[in-house]
C-alpha cells in the first residue's frame, strides 16, 4: 500500500522520532510504514489520520 | 516544505549492529562479573583456612581482569535507545532489554559460583551433572523472570515489533516441528545420535531471532 506519510511529516518538519512520539509507536514502526514494509492496522491508520487532520484515503492509497 | 534536509533521509535503524552491540557488551559484563565473583569466593576459601594456591591465582587474575574490563564496559555501554524517542513505551522496552542482560548474567552466575566451589568446569549447554542448589537457583530465576518479561514485552510492543515477534515465533515453531521428528526417528533408526533438548532449544531460538530480525528489516 502506498502512503504520503513521509511527505506529510516533512511538511511539518518532523523527524521520524518526533512522529513516532506523537503516534506512540517506535521510530522503527514509522520507518516501516513510510517505506511500505508495513501496512498499519486500522486503529493506527485512524491515529495517523487524526494527527494529520486528513481522511485516511488521502494518506493511504491501495491503487 | 521542510527546512531540515536530513528529515527525509531518516535511515532505518540497524538491528544487526544494535543486537551485536548488546551481545558483545553482555559478554564483557559477564567476564567482568566473573572477575569479581570468583575472587570473592576464593577469598572466602582462604579466610576459612581451606584455601590453596589456586585461590591466590583466581584473585590475582580475576581482580585485574575486572579492573581492565571496566574501561571498555563504561566506554561502550549501550544507550539501549536505538534512535528511538524517549517515550514511556520506549523506556519500558529498553527496561526489558536491560532485564534480558541482567537475566543472562543471573542465570550464568549460579553455575559460575558452583564451578568455582567444586573446582570442575561446568558448561551451561553441556549435559553433565550440576549441583542441585545451582540448578534450583537457575530454574527459579529463569522460571520466574521469563514469563514476566514475555508479558511486559508483549504489552509494550507496538504493532510492527509484535508482528515481527509473531513471525519469528512461527518460524521457530516450524523449525522445531520439522527438525525434532527427523532427529528422533534418525536416532531410533541408528542413523543419528540421541536427540539433545538444549541443541533443539538453541537452534529454535536462533532461527526465531533471525526470522524476527529479518521481518523487522524487510517487513
Amino acid at each position: 500500500m502506498n502512503n504520503r506519510l513521509k511527505v506529510l511529516r516533512a511538511m511539518r518538519n518532523w523527524s521520524q522520532a518526533e512522529l513516532a512520539t506523537r503516534l506512540d509507536v517506535s521510530r522503527q514502526a514509522v520507518n516501516a510504514i513510510e517505506t511500505g514494509k508495513h501496512d498499519p492496522s486500522l486503529p493506527l491508520a485512524f491515529r495517523i489520520a487524526r494527527l494529520f487532520e486528513m481522511p485516511i484515503e488521502e494518506i493511504f492509497d491501495d491503487q | 516544505m521542510t527546512s531540515n534536509p536530513d528529515i527525509l533521509d531518516d535511515a532505518p535503524p540497524s538491528q544487526l549492529r544494535y543486537w551485536g552491540h548488546i551481545l558483545g557488551w553482555s559478554v564483557l559484563l559477564t567476564f567482568a562479573l566473573m572477575g569479581l565473583i570468583v575472587p570473592a569466593i576464593a577469598a572466602a576459601h582462604l579466610a576459612s583456612g581451606q584455601g590453596s594456591s589456586d585461590d591466590w591465582w583466581m584473585i590475582g587474575i580475576g581482580l585485574p581482569l575486572a579492573a581492565i574490563l571496566a574501561v571498555p564496559l563504561k566506554r561502550w555501554m549501550p544507550d539501549f535507545t536505538q534512535g528511538e524517542p524517549d517515550t514511556p513505551r520506549g523506556r519500558k522496552m529498553r527496561s526489558v532489554v536491560g532485564m534480558l542482560v541482567v537475566l543472562g548474567v543471573l542465570v550464568a552466575a549460579p553455575l559460575i559460583i558452583a564451578d568455582s566451589a567444586t573446582g570442575q568446569s561446568l558448561t551451561l549447554f553441556g549435559n553433565g551433572p550440576v549441583p542441585a542448589l545451582a540448578a534450583g537457583a537457575m530454574i527459579a530465576i529463569w522460571g520466574l523472570a521469563v514469563p514476566v518479561m514475555m508479558v511486559i514485552s508483549r504489552r509494550t510492543s507496538d504493532e510492527v515489533a509484535r508482528g515481527a515477534a509473531e513471525f519469528g515465533a512461527l518460524v521457530g515453531f516450524q523449525t522445531f516441528g520439522w527438525l525434532a521428528p527427523i532427529w528422533w526417528m534418525g536416532w531410533r533408526g541408528g542413523l543419528l545420535p540421541e536427540p539433545q533438548v538444549m541443541i533443539l532449544f538453541a537452534i529454535t531460538m536462533i532461527v526465531a531471532t533471525l526470522a524476527n530480525q529479518w521481518k523487522r528489516v524487510h517487513g
